[in-house]
């Protein structure tokens, strides 16, 4: 089934289909981008991280979102050609596999991509306690006075309150996924209906409102609400930040350099482009190369231009010193101790204007983009494990599934471990380790491109991609993929390199490497011994993944 | 004893081709192709004077006479297509003409069976067996030819003998689909073959139903959500198996339950007693899915392996 097929009007048919079972239509390829979209969701993950790039105080936000996002349009081709090529569940554990095979797909997944979806998610919630439920509950209680709801408000954006939020947000996930694809499509088509329209008006609100307007707001606001800032938040945090040694800059003295360097943090938002791969098989029309194309090309210049936008405008309302200090002051100086409201994207969009009735628009409009963001870890962490269950290296009931056609089953081990990591995080000490993730992620995502590029030269399958109608596609004599492969990589090196050897990004320290390799080491041991295992049940894993030959 | 199931080649010459070398690549002793053998459509290759040229899953193809005419159409066929050589005329009978365009895909099907079934003469070992069904897209006129062939059992609508005691009951018809595909019956209908097909089976703790379309409802029959004009929902998918097939595995219980039908829902699961697999089928991507099955006299299902050949 899902075979589909376009016929171009007006040009010899070349394709005389009969009628048999599986001729759907084809799912457009603005369906599929829209679809790519939800899955990064772009402005929720933007509120988080671009108030991580203050760590480089003379880089340029909107430029660097631009060299972030174009940067990985060479590896936006390579999943595209991939998808074309494999469109399956479990993308990059299919691809892995069956290019470099059984070993690698499961080593450089399970953990780095699967598991890692279990840590992602914990820091993911962390823009929904502290940018949405905290700023809302405390607005509602003082504008009707509920005490109890401020005080709530106050309460979730602790350490405490957000470990709670987490896990009730962990109930919400597992109920949306497992009600089935259905409910949870209609959920997002629904909420993403209202996050865009609440996009649309925060842009448009940033674009009208002066600099002048806008302290003055956020001064109001701070005072009135938080009693924070004695009429002068604005000066006070930048004050604050210059007294703790914090040297911010306007937009005209950022520089190159530091441009480049927020890549890596970005990266933890726009290599989001690569884990719809994960659902490709479920997306209708992907085997024309040149809709699936346009899903991922598309996702990635869409992410760009309204993050780009959205940096842009705030920067012109905020301003850059203005916005990186209070970035600094948030991320040093205790958090939510030091100003009660985390001062993030949605801290200045509610201050563009004076009105509670927009306050809360901002805040429940980012709810919507929030609410569909980490649920989407939970549907890609179950399809890695199904697709690794039917390959029977996990156990055939994750690849099980039960009422509404939900994998249940796998949804319930996603959330126990995803439980344990949000423990970790919040009370272990382990914080750090979300920092990993970010390494994590990378590396699954940089071993499919690896597969890409040396696709069309393994001898076992090397004619898989030169039999597809995309093997015609070569620049200067070598395969597109490769080409397109090794361009990406340049950028993946970079984006590790940096990940390993530079202490900024929080990952080059002795508790990182422990995590990780100790990790890659138990994937290791767990293939070997589930191979061991299966050996003595008569079934021959190396046998799973090799390619019978055809004579 | 060790059997290989696949399923759904759709006329690809090169899945056909995997499937006779997994006798040898598996060391099977049994191989099960389980039906909808034929493929799903013709591509015409236009001739333009110094060549050929055709468009194909929207890349435009072009090659000389020759060694790139016959790359060309390896190529296509290697989709599961059949390439027939085409001028504009010929293409606009077509058009005009669903009985032409008919004929012209029978003689194509036809000629690719036999092709096959000559590669499977020259290739198959004398000890191996290989089983055909067929499938809801099969069209009638496959099965003289099949039925013609001494190298194969084609056991459609039969129960066959695999010797140690077990038994596989084979059955190529759906349930009602949108397309209204050549083998097709109402949930009574159905319910009524495969009660008459159990009543030949001598033991069901020994026994294999290999029936195309799956069970509702069991995740092996998740296809996409269809609107009214057949047009795929987004990222919907909704159970389109056999309610009839269900009934029959819970009520007979087999060992084992073998199927196809929907490519995309691979996967294994049990009803009652009975582990139920769908292999699930991408051709289009050159990989044969299918399943090593392991049975033992006392033991019974001894082990499955799903694999990606």
């Amino acid at each position: 089934m899902s075979d589909t097929t376009v016929a171009k009007p007006g040009a010899t048919r070349s394709l005389f289909l009969r009628q048999s079972s599986g001729l759907v239509r084809a799912f457009t390829w603005w369906d599929g981008l829209i679809y790519n979209v939800y899955a990064i969701s772009v402005v929720a993950a933007a509120t988080l991280i671009f108030s991580l790039t203050y760590i480089f105080p003379r880089a340029n936000l909107p430029l660097g979102i631009v060299i972030a996002c174009l940067a990985f349009v060479p590896g936006c081709v390579v999943y595209a050609m991939l998808t074309t090529i494999m469109p399956r569940a479990g993308g990059d554990y299919v691809w892995q596999s069956r290019i470099l095979g059984g070993f690698w797909g499961f080593w450089f997944v399970f953990f780095p991509l699967a598991i890692g979806a279990t840590i992602f998610i914990v820091s993911n919630v962390l823009p929904g306690a502290v940018a949405f439920i905290s700023p809302l509950a405390h607005l509602l209680g003082t504008q009707f006075g509920i005490g109890a709801l401020q005080n709530f408000g106050d309460w979730i954006a602790t350490n405490t309150g957000q470990f709670w939020f987490f896990v009730v947000f962990l109930a919400w996930a597992a109920f949306v996924v497992g009600s089935g694809m259905h409910f949870y499509a209609r959920v997002q088509r629904w909420l993403f209906l209202v996050g865009m329209i609440g996009l649309a008006t925060w842009l448009i609100a940033m674009l009208v409102t002066s600099r002048e307007s806008f302290m003055a707001n956020f001064n109001s606001l701070l005072a009135g609400q938080y009693h924070w800032g004695s009429g002068n938040a604005y000066g006070k945090i930048l004050a604050d930040a210059h007294k703790a040694g914090y040297a911010a800059v306007p937009l005209a003295q950022t520089n190159l350099l530091d441009t480049i360097l927020i890549g890596p943090i970005l990266a933890y938002i726009f290599a989001g482009v690569f884990w719809v791969g994960n659902l490709s098989g479920e997306i209708g029309g992907v085997r024309q190369f040149r809709l699936s194309l346009r899903i991922y090309v598309g996702a990635i210049l869409g992410a760009m231009v309204i993050c780009g936008l959205l940096a842009l405008l705030m920067i012109k309302v905020a301003g850059n010193d203005f916005y990186t200090s209070a970035s600094y002051l948030w991320w040093n100086s205790g958090g939510s101790s030091y100003i009660p409201v985390a001062p993030w994207l949605t801290l200045i969009l509610a201050a563009l204007s004076k009105s509670p009735i927009w306050w809360i628009w901002v805040f429940l409009a980012f709810g919507c983009w929030f609410m569909i963001w980490p649920t989407n870890n939970v549907v890609g962490a179950t399809r890695y494990a199904f697709a690794m269950a039917f390959d029977r290296i996990l156990p055939a009931r994750l690849a099980s599934v039960a009422g509404r056609n939900s994998p249940v089953f796998a949804i319930g081990v996603y959330v126990v471990i995803a439980l344990i990591m949000g423990w970790l995080y919040f009370f272990g000490n382990l914080a750090s380790i979300i920092l990993d993730q970010a390494i994590l992620l990378t590396a699954g995502f940089a071993v499919t491109i690896v597969a890409g590029t040396v696709f069309p030269y393994l001898p076992a399958t090397r004619q898989r991609y030169f039999d597809s109608p995309l093997g015609k596609y070569r620049i200067a004599g070598l395969p597109l993929i490769t080409v397109m492969g090794v361009l990406s990589l340049i950028y993946f090196g970079f984006l590790l390199g940096e990940y390993a050897f530079n202490g900024t990004f929080g990952t080059n320290n002795p508790s990182s490497a422990a995590f990780l390799g100790g990790g890659m080491v138990l994937s290791a041991i767990l293939y070997f011994g589930v191979r061991a295992y299966r050996q003595r049940q008569g079934v021959n894993m190396r046998l799973i993944y090799q390619e019978i030959p055809e004579e | 004893m060790q059997l290989y199931f696949c399923t759904d080649i759709h006329g690809s010459d090169k899945m056909w081709r995997k499937f006779l070398s997994a006798e040898k690549f598996y060391g099977v002793s049994l191989l099960v192709l389980g039906g909808d053998v034929v493929g799903k459509g013709l591509v015409a290759v236009h001739p333009n004077g110094k060549g050929y040229w055709t468009d194909f899953l929207g890349e435009q193809l072009k090659a000389r006479p020759g060694d790139e005419f016959d790359e060309l159409l390896r190529r296509i066929r290697t989709f599961g297509m059949y390439p027939v050589v085409a001028d504009d005329e010929e293409l606009a009978r077509w058009e005009r003409d669903p009985n032409v365009y008919e004929a012209a895909f029978e003689a194509a099907v036809t000629e690719s069976l036999q092709r096959w079934l000559a590669e499977l003469a020259r290739r198959k070992s004398k000890a191996t067996r290989v089983i055909v069904t067929c499938g809801n897209d099969d069209p009638r006129y496959v099965d003289p030819i099949f039925q013609a062939c001494p190298d194969i059992i084609f056991a459609e609508n039969e129960v066959i003998d695999l010797g140690d005691g077990f038994s596989m009951l084979n059955m190529g018809w759906s349930n009602v689909t949108p397309w209204k595909t050549h083998r097709e019956a109402t949930e009574e209908e159905l319910a009524a073959r495969i009660e008459r097909l159990a009543q030949a089976v001598p033991d069901m703790d020994r026994a294999i139903f290999n029936i195309h379309v799956p069970p509702f409802n069991s995740g092996l029959d998740n296809g996409p959500e269809l609107d009214h004009e057949l047009r795929a929902t987004a990222g919907q998918t909704v159970p389109v198996g056999s309610r009839a097939v269900r009934d029959g595995i819970l009520r007979f219980q087999p060992l084992l339950s073998l199927h196809g039908h929907i490519h995309e829902s691979r996967g294994v699961t049990k009803l009652g007693r009975t582990v139920c697999i769908n292999p699930g089928s991408s051709y289009t991507e050159g990989v044969l899915q299918g399943v090593v099955v392991t049975l033992d006299r006392r033991e019974g299902l001894v082990s499955y392996a799903p694999t990606q050949g």
